[in-house]
């Protein structure tokens, strides 16, 4: 298993460590890898296998857009 | 400024939206095929859960395996690409019902396909569910009417059978499904029509010919034409049972018409091959009587306690060259509680419909049948098809003795009762008045070329001088001595008048 954790701007080491360990303590040993997308505009963006959490700007204007088409 | 161009009801919605973050599993689109989708992931997905691709479209999870989903896609799968993001939705399929639905033709996913405007439901009912159980139904004793002669008298219909429509292609099947309908009117029984794998002409021609009969203000039509993807004629019949149930809730009867299950037997034989399931049979998988049994069982009389309403199924199956032994057919008649025969050599001989009566059958509607019909016509059925091999046998043998005789012209003249027009539903009394003129044998001296004439004018006849044995027979739903006298008396004097 592999987890990507996406966002628009780099992130402090500091952040990177609280990450790294809140993914370990629910995943266990996985590799990590971080990585810079314009497109999520803010937030952060976490993929773990199957698993995703979604906290970006881009996801939550997404889910908006849904909201109003439906 | 485009703000102010927004109607309340976006607006009302944006102010509703919560901007949380959110934490899901997802699944990736491994492969796209004729409307399945393979996907990897989803480990909680549940059988039959509504799954939502990134594009929008949504899936039906019908297949799970240890690392792969199978969905069928419902709608357009062309937008859909490998490695697209899927969310599993956590609703199980289900169906907007309500009583606005009458009068509209929708989809399966009850989304309207006429011109009257978008629909405001708020209940929902499953497409799948489990037919009532034995406590809460009761035996079938409520004639449903056909408004058709040859199916009234010999092969009666109670409300919450299950009558199977059977034949080949141009017999007729759908004709007598919307005759059946059209005589609805003044029984307060709502329809369901159902179309799998039709052309779309054709149920267009069925919603004007309901219009034009004034039959569309109960009538609800779930239509999956052969254009529409096979997953949609897949569902068409749940979708269409699932509305029906909802009126059943409101302790109505409801009449619905399966049109046809043989093309909705070939959409699901297609969905499962491409799913790669094991084939048997003419290549139909192994569950394909479960297909079939599972959607007729939630045809159903209730009980009072639970409501009291009943739901009668009219399936339609088409036979290739009248074989009625091939895989489906058979299926279909072992569940249903009986079978209306179509014979096209029949149909193109002029009886029409092309009943055939011999092979025709009703398990259970006899009790239901309406007493007066049950006496007049009792023996209707066996002598008719006594008729017929008679009649074939007759042909080679010019003298026959005068028992034989006189079996062969009343044969020939309660054939020629048993003719019926297109979308002309005939009352119960007057169906019961002409066929005891039959039976009885008032009609043995009038000739078969004017029997057509004489049924037509004796019923004028009936309706403008004797209306009060119309009015007993409706009342009473039994022959009493009154009524038989009352007929007697009409028939005499009618005959005086009628020349040929």
């Amino acid at each position: 298993m592999k987890a990507n954790i996406y966002s628009s701007v780099p992130l402090a080491e500091k952040e990177k460590d609280t990450i790294r360990s809140l993914i370990a303590d629910r995943f266990g040993e996985v590799s990590m890898e971080f990585h810079i997308r314009k497109d999520v505009l803010g937030g952060l963006r976490i993929e773990v296998g199957d698993w995703v959490f979604d906290g970006s700007i881009q996801g939550k204007l997404e889910r908006l857009l849904h909201t109003i088409k439906n | 400024m485009i703000l102010l161009m927004l109607d309340k009801h976006v607006l009302k919605k944006i102010k509703s939206f919560e901007a949380k973050n959110e934490a899901k599993y997802i699944g990736r689109v491994l492969s796209v095929a004729d409307g399945i989708a393979r996907i990897s992931g989803l480990p909680q997905v549940a059988y039959l859960e509504l799954v939502e691709f990134a594009n929008g479209a949504s899936g039906v999870a019908i297949n799970l395996e240890e690392t792969v989903v199978g969905a069928i896609v419902l709608g357009d799968f062309t937008g859909i690409k490998e490695g697209m993001e899927v969310k599993a939705t956590g609703n199980i399929l289900s169906v907007p019902v309500g009583d606005e639905l009458l009068g509209r033709v929708v989809n399966p996913l009850g989304e309207p396909l006429d011109e009257e405007g978008s629909l405001s439901l708020s209940t929902r009912f499953p497409l799948e569910k489990i037919a009532p159980g034995v406590v809460a139904r009761e035996p079938v004793n409520v004639p449903l009417q056909t408004g058709i002669k040859a199916i009234d008298a010999m092969t009666a219909i109670g409300r919450g059978q299950r009558q199977l429509i059977i034949g080949d292609r141009n017999t007729g099947k759908t004709t007598i499904a919307i005759d059946t309908i059209i005589n609805q009117k003044e029984e307060n029984v709502l329809c369901v029509y159902v179309a799998i794998g039709q052309k779309t002409s054709r149920v267009a021609q069925i919603v004007a010919t309901l219009k034009e009969h004034d039959a569309m203000k109960y009538t609800t039509i779930v239509s999956a034409t052969a254009s529409d993807p096979a997953s949609y004629q897949y569902l068409a019949p749940y979708s269409g049972v699932s509305i029906a149930e909802y009126f059943l809730s409101k302790g109505k009867d409801v009449l619905i018409i399966y049109d046809d299950l043989t093309k909705h037997a070939y959409a699901y034989r297609q969905i499962s091959l491409v799913l790669r399931r094991p084939s048997g049979r003419e290549a139909y998988p192994g569950d394909v009587f479960y297909l079939h049994s599972r959607l007729l069982e939630r045809a159903c009389r209730l009980n009072k306690e639970h409501g009291g309403g009943s739901i009668t199924a009219l399936p339609i199956i088409e036979t290739q060259a009248n074989d009625v032994s091939a895989y489906i057919p058979t299926n279909v008649i072992s569940i249903t509680d009986g079978q209306i025969y179509l014979e096209s050599d029949l149909f193109y001989a002029g009886q029409r419909p092309a009943i055939n009566v011999g092979l025709s059958v009703s398990r259970v509607g006899g009790a239901a049948q309406n007493k007066a019909m049950k006496k007049v016509a009792g023996n209707l059925r066996l002598d008719l098809a006594q008729y017929r091999s008679l009649a074939a046998f007759a042909q080679f043998a010019s003298d026959l003795d005068e028992a034989t005789k006189k079996q062969i012209d009343r044969g020939a003249r309660m054939t020629e009762l048993l003719k019926q027009g297109q979308h002309v539903p005939m009352p119960v009394e007057q169906q019961i008045a002409i066929i005891w003129a039959g039976t009885s044998g008032h009609l043995d001296d009038i000739p078969v070329a004017h029997i057509q004439r004489f049924e037509r004018e004796f019923l004028d006849y009936l309706e403008s001088q004797h209306k009060k044995v119309f009015d007993a027979l409706k009342k009473e739903k039994q022959m009493t001595d009154d009524i038989v006298k009352g007929l007697t008396k009409a028939i005499e004097d009618f005959k005086a008048t009628f020349s040929f």
